[in-house]
């Protein structure tokens, strides 16, 4: 149990807030209704996170990375199965889905995408924490989770992992959002938490 | 220029790089960007940036590049969604793509806030991939073509191979058993009654019927495959047609005592080849006397609905079992039956039938149950 209850909803709150301010601006990009929601955000240790994507056989994704360093430092990631970011970019672009220029096409605008969902996200709990942090430019990378995520974090890890749902049009495009925070990082991010539940 | 002097370090890059400030001032222009844009930074640097590039000022732009320089978090403009930051022309008036990454930058002494805009052109990559789908394109095209020609050279392979075993199978038994009764006729003609002789003789001119029409079907067939049956469309008067054909069959089908009853009526049109027609026509009454028992009627029933004119030839006899049913119309897999006094098919009949039909822009189909009978149907478009 890494966090009660009380501090799940307050982060799962901020990440809603996040991603509804990218939304508002995903909207406002391509002019089509676009609604994004974090139905569960779970904490999980790189070793159980290891024996979950053994489960899920998830091979093939898009992931755009951002490293961020302040009052806690991590990775801070989206990630798609390779048919969502597929289908979500010829949505974006109104490429077909099998076009040869598809590739170049997903690396770009899914690298811009995801890029607006994270800054929504860090922007997001920046704010409530009421701290800055650095970052790093985002990096696109495609492969399994082991590529682009478990070979980076340190072992005491833990990873906050969101599910992410797209809704745009009649479609549904489902990600997620992962956060790999070091475990002294992890337990900066709970004070942070506990104060705002405090009112301090 | 405050803090300029940090930046001249981005001439060394080998990418666009813009400098802001918070107040949207450009404070460097590196000189790949001046290769780019055709734009001297002693013209641009100093100047507002959503002034100097319009299509920049909106909300949207203000307030993600607000967002970086408030958060710190680098923002992508990628040219898939944006086209291009800075506009750079092309020579023919068309402009560079960009990919484009806005990061924020501090200044430690001064700490003022400065947005980084590093301008990434990947036009020439774009048009490699546009290149490259055109390749895609072509080659693809000439792959559906090289299989259409396969499947034509199979199709036209199949329908040789059926050429082949039609003639050596149905053309050499019937010339088989002709030659074997003419010679018993022959050498023992003294010896045969009168009775053996008539019967002899009755088969000999059911084997010389059977050949003929083989003949006749394997000439059509052959015209039609080779394309030297032409197509001379005009209106058909289907009463007219039906009654030379039953002219021709209704003393065929008079000696297996098989009636045929016609029920057309007297104004009906289509716009076909007569000849081609009549042909089709004529083959499916053929088979239905064929495969009628004794003294069965064969029913033919031509009719006018709002958008067709249809016949349909029922009779009343074997049938077809469901697995020949499957493949009646197929060149590969079709093959002549025995009728029910043991007559002989071609096995290219309903072939020709099915393509005569179609080039006439018809439609046949066939529904059957076997020992009791089957309806082939016929439909051409309608006029008046």
């Amino acid at each position: 149990m890494y966090l009660n209850n009380e501090q799940v909803d307050l982060f799962r709150e901020m990440i809603n807030v996040g991603v509804g301010k990218s939304a508002a601006l995903l909207h406002e990009m391509i002019d089509a209704h676009i609604k994004l929601y974090v139905p569960n955000v779970w904490f999980t240790s790189i070793n159980e996170l290891r024996e979950y994507l053994k489960q899920t056989h998830d091979t093939h994704n898009s992931a755009i990375k951002l490293n961020f360093n302040g009052p806690f430092s991590g990775i801070a990631e989206v990630v798609f199965p390779y048919e969502s970011a597929v289908n979500l970019v010829a949505l974006l672009t109104g490429e077909d889905a099998d076009s040869p220029d598809m590739d170049k096409i997903r690396v770009g605008t899914l690298n811009e995408v995801a890029n607006i969902i994270l800054n929504g996200v860090m922007g997001s709990i920046a704010n409530i924490l009421d701290d800055t942090f650095s970052y790093s430019v985002p990096v696109y990378l495609e492969g399994d989770y082991n590529f682009f995520l478990l070979n980076e974090v340190k072992e005491d890890s833990v990873v906050l992992m969101n599910e992410t749902h797209f809704e745009a049009k009649s479609l549904n495009v489902e990600g997620k959002i992962l956060l790999a925070l070091q475990m002294s990082s992890f337990e900066k991010l709970k004070s942070g938490l506990d104060k705002l539940i405090n009112g301090n | 220029m405050p803090g300029k002097g940090n930046f001249e370090l981005f001439d060394a890059i080998d990418s666009g790089i813009l400098v802001i400030d918070s107040d949207f001032t450009i404070v460097f222009w590196n000189s790949i960007l001046e290769s780019l844009s055709g734009i001297k930074r002693t013209d641009i640097e100093g100047k507002n940036l959503l002034q100097e590039f319009e299509h920049l000022n909106t909300n949207i732009f203000r307030m993600r590049i607000g967002m970086v320089l408030k958060n710190g978090i680098p923002h992508v403009f990628s040219s898939q969604l944006n086209r291009y930051i800075v506009p750079c022309r092309l020579y023919d008036g068309a402009f560079r793509l960009q990919d484009v990454t806005v990061s924020r930058f501090i200044n430690r002494e001064s700490r003022e806030v400065f947005g980084i805009f590093s301008i990434h052109d990947v036009t020439d990559i774009n048009e490699q991939i546009y290149r490259y789908k055109e390749m895609r394109d072509n080659a693809l095209e000439q792959v559906n073509e090289r299989i259409k020609a396969e499947e034509r050279l199979r199709a036209s392979t199949n329908a040789k191979e059926k050429l082949f075993s039609v003639v050596s199978h149905d053309l050499k038994s019937p010339v088989a058993a002709l030659l074997g009764y003419s010679r018993i006729m022959h050498e023992d003609f003294f010896e045969l009654t009168q009775d053996q002789l008539q019967e002899f003789v009755g088969s000999v001119m059911k084997m010389a019927e059977s050949i003929n029409d083989l003949i006749t079907n394997l000439l059509d067939y052959t015209r039609m495959e080779q394309g030297l049956l032409s197509l001379n469309r005009a209106k058909v008067s289907v009463p007219v047609m039906m009654s030379h054909i039953y002219e021709l069959l209704n003393p065929v089908a008079e000696q297996k005592t098989i009636s045929i009853k016609l029920d057309c009526p007297e104004e009906l049109y289509i716009y076909a080849d007569e000849n081609m027609v009549e042909i089709a026509i004529r083959n499916l009454i053929s088979n239905a006397i064929k495969f009628s028992f004794r003294g069965s009627t064969i029913e033919i029933a031509w009719k006018r609905t709002d958008t067709s004119v249809e016949g349909m030839i029922t009779d009343h006899g074997i049938g077809i079992e469901p697995d020949r049913l499957r493949n009646l119309f197929k060149a590969d897999k079709n093959s002549a039956t025995r009728g029910t006094e043991q007559e002989r098919g071609t096995g290219l009949g309903l072939l020709l039938c099915k393509e005569l039909v179609e080039k006439n822009q018809g439609k046949i189909s066939v529904s059957s149950t076997p020992k009791i009978g089957s309806t082939f149907s016929v439909s051409f478009p309608a006029i008046d």
